[in-house]
């Protein structure tokens, strides 16, 4: 059988809403250190709470307004380069009346796009751009000349532009792209203030000391060149390293979002046999697991295996731990931070300043706590739907009793890629403090990080557990769209909570790992019973009868035959496709 | 299912001499006929294009062709090809204008049919290798060409 992958929220939906707050929160976080600092230390200005409010709001109204407008002049940015002209129906009678029949199969009337060519670019593909209200799929003049020779591949190649515009795809990634390049633009604002700034102080000394005479030895000693340079190259590799990350992740996500185009085409055919037989004729260009990176379109062979066989997309990706891990360090230390900057009450900022400072474990632990509820409740999403697709495949494609060995050993890989995520800012932060602490400190915050790194795992793999154990529950017990959604939310916001619970009151305020284990087996306990007494009212949707015990999956109602799991199942063809 | 572009008209070379001797202004127009015939024969399913390449080929007949359409990043597109096949309108129309642009200008006569006909082929295949047409395309694309120019040519 072959399973719907969009049963559950896009994980990548969720990729895309952090990125864009990661994006906003990144430079407010380093324009408001950098302004902060250098007024208070070179102005000797004393900063005031109304005054950083102020500087805050300039600076965080600044970057959401400079993503909106990129993203707003990419649409005029992208016709005027590709050299796209309007497409008009009365030229091409039959292309467009072959389009309209697509449109009115598969798509709204309020989603329909505005049509573009380029007539000189013989390739034989089509692109999608735009924003929410605006959208265009632009065509080559190749995929015009095709649809006289192939009028199929012309179809699969039209129907995929149409995925993504019915999957959402076109605002996101446009949105994306403009807040990477907000990101870019916004992150050398602070390196080049910081740069001029380190010149100033530099010159100041030099022109000082020869003024005064002294010793140009004595001179070049106070200048500290070794401890500038070792600051501004930290920094830079610092900004360096977050952008590549960023970026791969941007692409990865882009990426992602091709195989559900795909895939929503072969749902709207029934079939992937025309869409692999163009793909095949039409992409031979292969890149390297290095390149790919680089790249917002996957192999074609990929894509076909995709295709012919689509469990790749209900298998958790070890990128969604990634960048779950990676956002969720980034905006929980990022608000503290920030809330540090704005609020300094409580000595936290005169602690992060002094030599002795150590990793942010204990700081700010009731806020932070807050902002996970917040953060982690929207990343378990995430994470729950690639586990709940996965238990999917594993009850009604494998056939398991609960879930496969393949899950569990996910639940362990996933954990520590997450672990590693949520490590990496500390770890890529390492090069701008470089030239502020000794290096015995240093070497010891490095040894506390890598040592952080299984218990974190730990922490969360208690959560991820907890999250598959009932899901695999809840998904036996959904015998509708809008009963699976549901079941999903329950199970993704609980888990959130123990894992909040388990790391904020557990770890950081009580300092005692078996209360994990015991929060686990009450949160267990709890969900346990709450589905039993539930069971007493599971009724077919169709018949309304009762439905007997849930031990074994029943793909149809024993009492009416009515197909329970048509939300999960698509009723076409079955897994593996020829 | 309807046909592309309208045929522009081939009007008889006759009709655009003055005399013996061919027009310069109506080059252009002579040129894009006989392309559109040469392409009917060649390439007929760029004919839903014809009207638009030749518009971007009469503006810039010098560079009009998509520089590298690889550089442009589709970030949503269904896939980035590894071979393309080029447009063949591309290539005839530049060197069907080059061919009529020797036309012009010159007495048309009966002598000047026989003893040129060939050497027009000749040029107009090298020309369409020069642009990197196939040898095969190349053969057929002149002959054609040729076989339309002793069509219109005057009785």
């Amino acid at each position: 059988m072959r399973l719907n992958p969009f049963v559950y929220v896009p994980e990548t939906d969720i990729r895309f809403y952090l990125l864009v707050l990661i994006g906003i929160m990144v430079p407010s976080f380093w324009a408001l250190i950098f302004g902060i600092i250098i007024s208070s230390v070179v102005v000797q200005l004393q900063i005031t709470f109304l005054l950083r409010l102020l500087i805050m709001g300039l600076i965080v109204s600044f970057v959401p307004l400079l993503i909106y407008w990129n993203y707003r002049r990419f649409p005029k940015k992208i016709t005027k380069q590709s050299r796209l002209r309007e497409f008009d129906p009365e030229k091409f009678p039959d292309h467009s009346e072959y389009i309209d029949r697509l449109y009115g199969g598969y798509m709204p009337t309020a989603k329909r796009p505005e049509l573009m060519y380029q007539p000189l670019d013989p390739s034989e593909s089509a692109f999608t751009f735009g924003t929410r209200n605006h959208l265009t799929i632009g065509m080559s003049g190749g995929l015009i000349r095709k649809f006289r020779r192939s009028v199929d591949g012309f179809k699969s190649i039209f129907l995929h532009e149409m995925g993504h515009l019915v999957n959402g795809d076109v605002e996101k990634t446009y949105l994306v792209v403009s807040t990477w390049r907000s990101l870019f633009l916004t992150l050398s604002i602070p390196l080049g203030v910081f740069l001029l700034y380190l010149a100033y102080l530099t010159l100041r000394i030099f022109f000082s000391g020869v003024l005064a005479g002294y010793d140009m030895d004595y001179i070049i000693e106070s200048m500290n060149l070794g401890q500038g340079s070792l600051l501004l190259g930290g920094i830079a590799l610092y900004l360096l390293i977050f952008l590549a990350i960023v970026y791969v992740l941007r692409n990865q996500i882009i990426r992602l979002r091709e195989f559900y185009a795909d895939a929503r085409v072969l749902e709207w055919e029934e079939s992937s046999e025309e869409i692999v037989k163009t793909l095949q004729e039409t992409g031979t260009e292969q890149h390297s697991k290095f390149e790919i990176l680089t790249k917002f379109h996957p192999n074609v062979n990929e894509r076909v295996q995709v295709l012919k066989d689509n469990s790749k997309l209900l298998t958790p990706s070890l990128w969604v731990a990634f960048a779950s891990g990676f956002f969720y360090v980034i905006i929980e230390f990022l608000s503290s931070f920030l809330k540090t900057l704005i609020l300094p009450i409580s000595g936290e900022w005169t602690a992060l300043t002094s030599a002795e400072y150590q990793p942010s474990v204990e700081l700010n632990i009731a806020f932070r706590a807050f902002i996970s509820i917040l953060v982690f409740t929207v990343l378990m999403l995430a994470i729950s739907s690639s586990f709940h697709k996965s238990i999917l495949k594993d009850i009604f494609a494998n056939n398991a009793r609960y879930f496969s060995t393949a899950t569990m050993l996910n639940v362990i890989k996933f954990s520590l890629v997450f672990s590693f995520g949520w490590l990496t800012y500390h770890i890529i932060s390492f090069p701008q403090v470089l030239s502020l602490y000794e290096a015995g400190v240093l070497m010891g915050q490095l040894i506390d990080i890598a040592k952080a790194w299984i218990p974190h795992a730990v922490y969360f793999a208690v959560a991820l557990i907890y999250l598959i154990i009932f899901a695999s529950m809840l998904i036996r017990r959904s015998f509708s769209k809008e009963e699976a959604v549901k079941n999903f939310l329950i199970i993704s916001v609980s888990s959130s909570l123990l894992y909040v619970v388990n790391r904020f009151a557990a770890i950081e305020v009580l300092h005692n790992r078996l209360l994990l284990i015991v929060f686990f087996l009450a949160a267990s306990v709890l969900t346990y019973a709450f589905i039993r007494v539930r069971d007493g009212k599971l009724r077919c949707p169709n018949c309304n009868s009762r439905m007997p015990g849930l031990s074994e999956v029943n793909l149809n109602c024993p009492n009416c035959h009515h197909d329970l799991y048509s939300w999960a199942i698509y009723p076409f063809s079955k897994n593996t496709v020829s | 299912m309807t046909t592309a572009a309208e045929a522009p008209k081939l009007a008889k070379l006759t009709e655009i001499t003055e005399g013996d001797v061919c027009m310069e202004k109506d080059a252009e127009e002579l040129a894009s006929s006989l392309s559109y015939e040469v392409i009917k024969e060649l390439a007929p399913d760029e004919l839903d294009l014809f009207e638009d390449i030749k518009e971007e080929f009469l503006r810039n007949p010098d560079g009009f062709s998509e520089k590298d359409p690889k550089k442009r990043k589709k970030m949503l597109g269904f896939a980035v090809p590894g071979l393309v096949e080029g447009f063949i309108t591309v290539i005839v129309l530049p060197v069907v204008l080059d061919v009529v642009k020797k036309i012009v200008g010159k007495k048309i006569g009966e002598k000047t049919r026989r003893n040129r006909i060939r050497k027009l082929r000749d040029e107009a295949y090298n020309a369409a290798i020069s642009l990197e047409m196939d040898e095969e395309k190349a053969a057929l694309m002149a002959d054609s060409l040729i076989g339309k120019l002793v069509q219109i040519g005057p009785e």
